[in-house]
């Protein structure tokens, strides 16, 4: 059996898809941002959806602290097919997704059923495949591209074992569980 | 015309022109002043602070990375610092340096031009090179986030 844990009413806020998220992080660019339901955001959580869309898939966990914010590239666009220019990268973040207290989060993709430790670095425009764990305290430098089914720990973060099969099913349950234990004070 | 996102005491603290604050960002400024140079980035959760009696000076094209904590130390131009570097307090730092990731200075140091900081405390010097390319990059950056930050 999961622990119970009972919260404040008056310090989150709760909307009808039933996303929760604390009255003291600060979103910001709330018409770009797309989340799909049954997320938790802690105190302390910046979300920039102001520079680029952010999308979110079904129970997302963050906890304290945390900052999520899209990266940027210099390319090609419409407007200027010759001379490089600075886009900003959308953020998606997939289904079953937990990030632990004071992570900096600023990659392009995040993917299914992976759980982020406390204290990461990651930075710009990394892509995290899905069934990963990344370890806690380790720093992925930019551009790295983290396949399914790995551990990713360290500094700089290295490879260092594959994930069992079970971890899609045993982190969906997590998630699930985490959210149904997370209740009122009556 | 610069964007500044978080509150700021605009007595004792100035900033240049084309400047970009984000969110969370503390400046604390008690008796000495902090003045800012021209196109400098401070993204969110900074925290700079000046407990001395003299003014600090931060130059031009700076970028101060998530989560940096500096303290009474006067900066040059075209440097970089990473995320959550601390730089403690009483330090020089000249222009053209790179501060890595998580990385942190100890009180009382004279960084020369174009050194770069890794984690945790590794120093090298680099051969130097034309800063133009940096201050062209860092220029657009600000502009960018300029106009998405007007757009209300």
């Amino acid at each position: 059996m999961d622990a119970i844990i009972q919260y404040d009413k008056s310090e989150f806020h709760e909307t009808s898809s039933g996303i929760k998220i604390s009255k003291k992080s600060i979103i910001k660019g709330t018409e770009q941002i797309n989340v799909s339901g049954r997320c938790i955001f802690f105190n302390d959580v910046i979300l920039r959806g102001d520079l680029a869309k952010v999308s979110i898939g079904k129970y997302l966990v963050v906890h304290e602290k945390v900052t999520l914010k899209p990266s940027y590239t210099y390319g090609y666009t419409k407007e200027s097919p010759t001379k490089k220019v600075i886009k900003f990268l959308p953020l998606m973040i997939s289904d079953y997704v937990e990030i632990e207290s004071s992570s900096i989060i600023q990659a392009t993709k995040i993917g299914t059923c992976t759980s982020i430790g406390k204290n990461c670095y990651i930075s710009h425009r990394c892509i995290i495949g899905e069934n990963s764990i990344i370890l806690d305290d380790s720093i992925l430098p930019p551009d790295t591209v983290v396949p399914a089914n790995s551990v990713y720990g360290g500094r700089p973060a290295v490879y260092i074992a594959e994930t069992p099969e079970s971890t899609a099913i045993i982190q969906k349950q997590k998630l699930i569980n985490f959210y149904k234990n997370f209740v009122p004070k009556s | 015309m610069s964007l500044i996102l978080s509150q700021i005491n605009k007595d004792n603290v100035k900033v240049g022109k084309g400047c970009c604050i984000a969110l969370g960002v503390q400046i604390i400024s008690e008796i000495g002043e902090i003045i800012i140079g021209d196109y400098t980035i401070i993204e969110e959760g900074c925290f700079i602070r000046n407990n001395h009696i003299k003014k600090m000076v931060i130059g031009s094209y700076n970028v101060f990375e998530i989560g940096c904590k500096v303290e009474n130390t006067n900066i040059g131009d075209c440097n970089v610092f990473e995320m959550r570097c601390i730089i403690e307090s009483d330090c020089t730092i000249e222009n053209n340096c790179r501060f890595g990731i998580n990385s942190r200075i100890p009180p009382k140091q004279n960084l020369p031009n174009f050194s770069r900081v890794y984690y945790p405390f590794n120093c090298l010097k680099v051969p130097p090179y034309d800063s133009s390319q940096h201050k062209e990059e860092i220029s657009e950056l600000c502009a960018a986030l300029f106009q998405i930050g007007s757009k209300k």
